[in-house]
């Protein structure tokens, strides 16, 4: 009885068809109660109604975007729909009793369909974006949901119901977002207490006579309540539970047709989903013990993205000369490196399990990162060459020990350098690094890590050198799913480039300038010299390097030097002018090297920006982005990272605010240029309501006075008094504050205006009358009545005429 | 200062507030109609004389002569029904001329007290502040408590005691400025000023008829026992939060505003609530609204604010403007 209470009076405010109207044909209060408490009924279907047409809305909505738009932009346009439809709700009200608006209802939905649909062609050419057509059917339908739950017919809402639950039903079967399968539950659980409310006032012809019985509320709510109480132990069941009711949701299909504003589907369209990504079927797997042994080793990355080397024939003379001390230094390393598979050869050819697979089709991710990309990370350093293979720098010696340091209540290990010499300007940079589903013990870092931090991992001889400057730990691989922290004091590239104490020279490193000797070696020479021979000896030479390899030659993993070829570089420099990032990067450190410089060459993996991923905020790499790059040494122990290979690029240092402001007026200009019909069309639009902004406020209080007039009659009265206030204001008449409206109006002469005067009596007697004393002084009606009649006399047009008078003296 | 106060306001507010007591503003009807008679094209200064009539508070007219002060209080006087008396104050005015004194009866031997004249209902005390002090102060327990002692004994004034006191701007020799305790026990001060051209034409005409429009208008009395049952109306109209809280701050304001020497005191910001509540009561509320506080701010501040009437003009539209209305919440 307590809810009738609070929902009779709602529903005679809601509805100018108050319920004394309704059931003034019918004697005795018995029979008025019983009208009062079906009619309770229909509110509550009314908003139950409208409440699923929102959670439909959202569920179809969260799936149409799909990760795909922005969070605020997606909500934004939930709430606006949301509100429409309560607006249109509102509004109807004061629809005239003599219109009939089941027709009305009618012709509105034809018009929403029509509409709808119509919508699309305009919006693929003003704004060129589009939905596939089935995206399209789903939003036509969603908008005569929309529009049915708020014309509150009792065939329609049914109709808006089961339209619902058409969407909701389509929209958990393609989606993987849980949200939208949330909204779907929920919609459910909502539909228990609709059913309940339909069938209440279902029995209302029948009830007319018997005031005996009333909705029960209560179970209503708590069949519902107990529906969500389940999702949440679900919830709180583990991802086990999770996923295992996941698993019994349908998957997605296709047809294998071509749409370019398509979702997805089973043929290799640009939209294609990566099987190995995320399987999409279900089955018992979750604990399958087979995701350990699918891990790669480095050596299978490499050889998986770059194709496998050509073995050396044993037998087969040396073509390529080696000068006596790449000779020694090659003897005395191959018995250690070549062992352990250390070494990588730009001699390789097409390997058949990897020409089987579609291009398209992602591997496996291998590590995340999080943080700034694009980001370098090195796991192997090559110096010695003898024109085919690259033997990879041994452990260094001279053995730094690490250290930990305490860095916001963590345990970090120190990663030591003591070749330090030049100082630069630098920046600190933060990445996470979290190996996935690689086997290796190397830790995959920047150039300029500093220090990093694993969790529950304080002992410093965990970790060893792998290599000069590349940290390992001291175990067979890293443990997959540990975030990897690191912390990088890296140097300007501009500032370094601009540095004065760069000298380029070393007595550390003799094998980094190396090179085998012949005829095609010195031809690569005569080019770099040719290229930046005249260039002086610095970084200017060593850029104009990397930049004509960038811009003259293609990278291009399907193009491989002849399998005859001694030197691989020659075939790749002078013939072929495409083929692999391992190319550039050697043909970049032989050229480095001819011209006298310090160089070698890395291999490790390349996190592009491409593969971000907004919703898990981090970077993926995988096989395919493992990536050959190089180092020059520009003094002071320092090595410069060098990108010779096109569409990489190096890390920018963080931009300035100035830069930041700079990029998005690009961005925001490039955006303006692409949609210049839409910019204009809007540009226009808004010039009209900056003129027109007086009106326009007008037009938009107006109608939130009428969606929300307010809860009983002294607030009706009292926002209807505001009402007044605001309209003389934007109207140029602003009321003075210490003058009372009334006085106010006197003072403009505005005399006629009848029921202005009395609504302001009215919020006068309300404001300082006291509760007791207001009460009963004015009926619900004569409001109504009053409020039109207030429109019609402080019409805004009258106004800006009077004000208009009034400036003019 | 407008005061809009027409028959129609009334009659339409009879509606948003509810029906009026029996003794509604209709009860002053007659009243007004005989001041208006007597006082021609003065409406605006005898529904202020009205409302302090109602409010029970007394009144200083500040005017030149012969602009009609003390026809207002005899028509007054006259409308009320009641007993009216009037001294004429001049520097031999004794106190005892006017509350009374003890007179020795040589039949009976006995003192036995002769009434002065503040034993009416309306007291019109002509040029006051040409008596002494010490005749003027006789007047403040008069004025502030409606009771007298002579000779130790407590004599009880009529509940609807008003004091009507004229003073003369010019012409200051030999005059006693009244105190500021004293005026702060007038409701307010007003200026009846120079009547139209029109209305003087019209006053002309009638002298020339002889007294017998003025008369009939005039024929009308207040009934017995109305005017206690107004000012009890009055003084049961409600002030909302809000406007105690406007009132407060207009308050505050008097006290801050730089050409004010002394602020309002808290007995003149009862007696500006009860003026408010009086115009309330006359408009046919029951309850002040800030239109009713602005109306009468300027008679209840001029007589205590310490300034020249001109100046004082223009301070209190100053803290009239300088106080925002509260809003509709």
């Amino acid at each position: 009885m307590a809810v009738d209470n609070i929902v009779i009076p709602r529903l005679r405010r809601l509805d100018r068809m108050s319920v004394y109207d309704r059931s003034r044909g019918f004697a005795g209060t018995a029979i008025r109660s019983a009208a009062f408490l079906l009619e309770g009924s229909e509110v509550v279907l009314r908003m139950l109604s409208l409440m699923l047409a929102m959670l439909a809305t959202s569920a179809f909505l969260i799936t149409d975007a799909d990760g795909g738009r922005s969070e605020p932009g997606l909500w934004l346009q939930i709430v606006v729909e949301s509100l429409l439809a309560v607006c249109l709700w509102r509004l109807l009200r004061y629809l005239p009793e003599h219109i009939d608006r089941g027709t009305l209802t009618a012709v509105a939905a034809i018009c929403v369909l029509v509409l709808s649909l119509l919508w699309e062609p305009v919006q693929r050419m003003l704004l060129g974006t589009g939905r596939p057509f089935e995206m399209l059917l789903m939003h036509s339908q969603k908008n005569l949901m929309l529009l049915l739950a708020a014309a509150g017919q009792r065939g329609g809402m049914r109709m808006s119901v089961f339209i619902g639950a058409v969407l909701c039903i389509f929209s958990s079967a393609i989606t993987r977002d849980p949200r939208a399968w949330l909204a779907t539950a929920l919609f459910a659980v909502t539909g228990l207490s609709w059913l309940v409310a339909a069938y209440w006032s279902g029995l209302r012809p029948r009830m007319l006579r018997d005031s005996g019985s009333r909705m029960p509320l209560r179970w209503a709510l708590a069949g519902p309540l107990c529906g969500l109480l389940l999702l949440a132990a679900a919830g709180g069941g583990g991802p086990q539970v999770i996923s295992t009711i996941r698993g019994f949701l349908p998957g997605s299909g296709g047809d294998g047709e071509y749409d370019e504003f398509s979702r997805g589907g089973v043929n290799d369209g640009d939209a294609l989903v990566a099987g190995l990504d995320d399987i999409r079927s279900f089955g018992a797997i979750e604990d399958a013990p087979f995701a350990e042994s699918d891990r790669p080793s480095l050596y299978d990355v490499i050889n998986d993205a770059f194709d496998e080397p050509v073995r050396r024939n044993k037998t087969t003379q040396r073509a390529v000369a080696l000068p006596p001390e790449l000779m020694a230094s090659l003897q005395q390393r191959l018995s250690s490196v070549q062992e352990a598979g250390r070494e990588f050869s730009t001699h390789r050819r097409h390997s058949s399990s990897r020409k089987a697979r579609a291009r398209s089709i992602s591997s496996a991710t291998l590590i995340s990162v999080s943080g700034r990309v694009p980001l370098h990370l090195r796991m192997e350093l090559y110096d010695l060459f003898d024109g085919r293979d690259w033997q990879a720098l041994p452990e260094p010696e001279e053995s730094l020990r690490f250290s930990t340091c305490d860095h916001a209540g963590k345990p970090w290990i120190r990663i030591p350098a003591s070749w330090r010499g030049l100082h630069f300007e630098s920046y600190s940079d933060y990445h996470i690094v979290t190996p996935l589903g690689l086997k290796s013990p190397i830790i995959p870092a920047p150039a300029d890590a500093r220090a990093l931090h694993i969790d529950r991992v304080d002992q410093p001889d965990m970790f060893a050198w792998h290599q000069e400057g590349i940290v390992r730990m001291v175990r067979d691989s890293l443990e997959p799913q540990a975030a990897i922290h690191l912390r990088s004091e890296v140097a300007d590239p501009q500032k370094l480039r601009r540095n004065p104490g760069l000298h380029f020279e070393t007595t550390r490193s003799p094998e980094c300038r190396l090179l085998p000797g012949g005829a095609g070696m010195e031809r690569i020479g005569r080019m770099a010299a040719e290229w930046a021979g005249g260039l002086p000896r610095g970084m200017a030479q060593v850029d104009e390097i990397c930049r004509r390899l960038r811009e003259g030659y293609v990278l291009d993993r399907d193009v491989l030097p002849d399998e005859t070829s001694e030197l691989p570089v020659e075939d790749f420099l002078f013939r072929l002018k495409r083929g692999p990032e391992y190319l550039f990067a050697t043909s970049a450190v032989v050229m480095l090297r001819s011209l006298g410089y310090t160089a070698r060459l890395v291999s490790g993996f390349y996190a592009n920006p491409q593969n971000y991923d907004a919703r898990k905020r981090k970077t993926l790499v995988r096989a395919e982005d493992s990536h050959f790059w190089c180092e020059v040494f520009v003094g002071g122990g320092t090595w410069a990272t060098l990108e010779p290979s096109p569409g990489y690029a190096l890390l920018e240092p963080p931009p300035t605010l100035g830069q930041r402001i700079a990029a998005f007026l690009r961005w925001g200009w490039r955006r303006a240029v692409r949609h210049w019909l839409l910019v204009l069309t809007g540009t226009v639009l808004l010039a009209v309501v900056w003129v027109q902004r007086r009106w326009v406020q007008c037009g938009v209080l107006t109608l939130l006075w009428r969606v929300f007039p307010g809860r009983g009659a002294r607030e009706r009265v009292l926002r209807a008094a505001r009402l007044v206030d605001s309209r003389l204001r934007l109207a140029g008449l602003a009321r003075p504050p210490h003058v009372s409206p009334a006085r106010w109006l006197e003072h403009l002469s505005l005399l006629d205006v009848v029921a202005v005067r009395r609504v302001l009596r009215l919020a006068e007697a309300a404001m300082y009358g006291g509760g007791a004393e207001f009460a009963g002084v004015v009926q619900e009606s004569e409001l109504s009545v009053l409020n039109a009649a207030m429109l019609r006399e402080l019409s805004f047009g009258g106004l800006r005429r009077l004000a208009r008078e009034r400036q003019d003296g | 200062m407008v005061l809009s106060m027409q028959a129609g306001e009334v009659a339409g507010l009879a509606g948003a507030s509810g029906q009026a007591e029996s003794a509604g503003p209709l009860v002053f009807e007659p009243l007004r109609r005989r001041l208006n008679a007597a006082l021609r094209g003065k409406s605006d200064v005898i529904e202020l004389v009205l409302i302090c009539l109602a409010g029970n508070g007394h009144l200083l007219l500040e005017d030149l002569p012969g602009l009609g002060k003390t026809t207002l209080a005899r028509s007054l006087a006259a409308g009320l029904g009641g007993r009216f008396s009037r001294c004429q104050c001049t520097p031999d005015l004794l106190p005892s001329d006017i509350t009374g004194f003890s007179l020795f009866n040589q039949k009976n031997h006995e003192f036995e007290f002769r009434e002065g004249p503040v034993f009416s209902e309306i007291l019109l005390a002509d040029e006051l502040n040409r008596a002494t002090p010490r005749t003027q102060s006789a007047l403040l327990e008069a004025m502030a408590e409606r009771q007298v002692t002579v000779d130790g004994r407590r004599y009880l004034l009529s509940p609807q005691f008003m004091v009507i006191a004229t003073q003369n701007p010019v012409d200051q020799h030999g005059t006693y400025p009244l105190p500021e305790a004293q005026l702060d026990r007038f409701a307010m001060k007003l200026s009846i000023g120079y009547p139209a051209a029109s209305d003087e034409s019209q006053m002309l005409l009638e002298a020339t008829l002889g007294p017998v429009a003025v008369e009939r208008a005039s024929a009308e009395v207040l009934p017995a026992g109305s005017l206690a049952e107004v000012q009890q109306s009055v003084a049961r109209v409600s002030a909302a939060e809000p406007v105690r809280e406007y009132l407060v701050r207009l308050a505050a304001e008097t006290r801050r505003h730089t050409s004010v020497s002394l602020g309002l005191s808290p007995r003149g910001l009862l007696i500006w609530l009860r003026m408010a509540q009086a115009r309330a009561w006359l408009a046919g509320r029951r309850f002040v609204i800030p239109d009713d506080i602005q109306d009468t701010a300027f008679p209840v501040l001029s007589v205590r604010l310490g300034l020249e009437t001109s100046r004082a003009r223009t301070v209190v539209q100053e803290i009239l403007e300088g106080t925002s209305l509260p809003e509709y919440r």
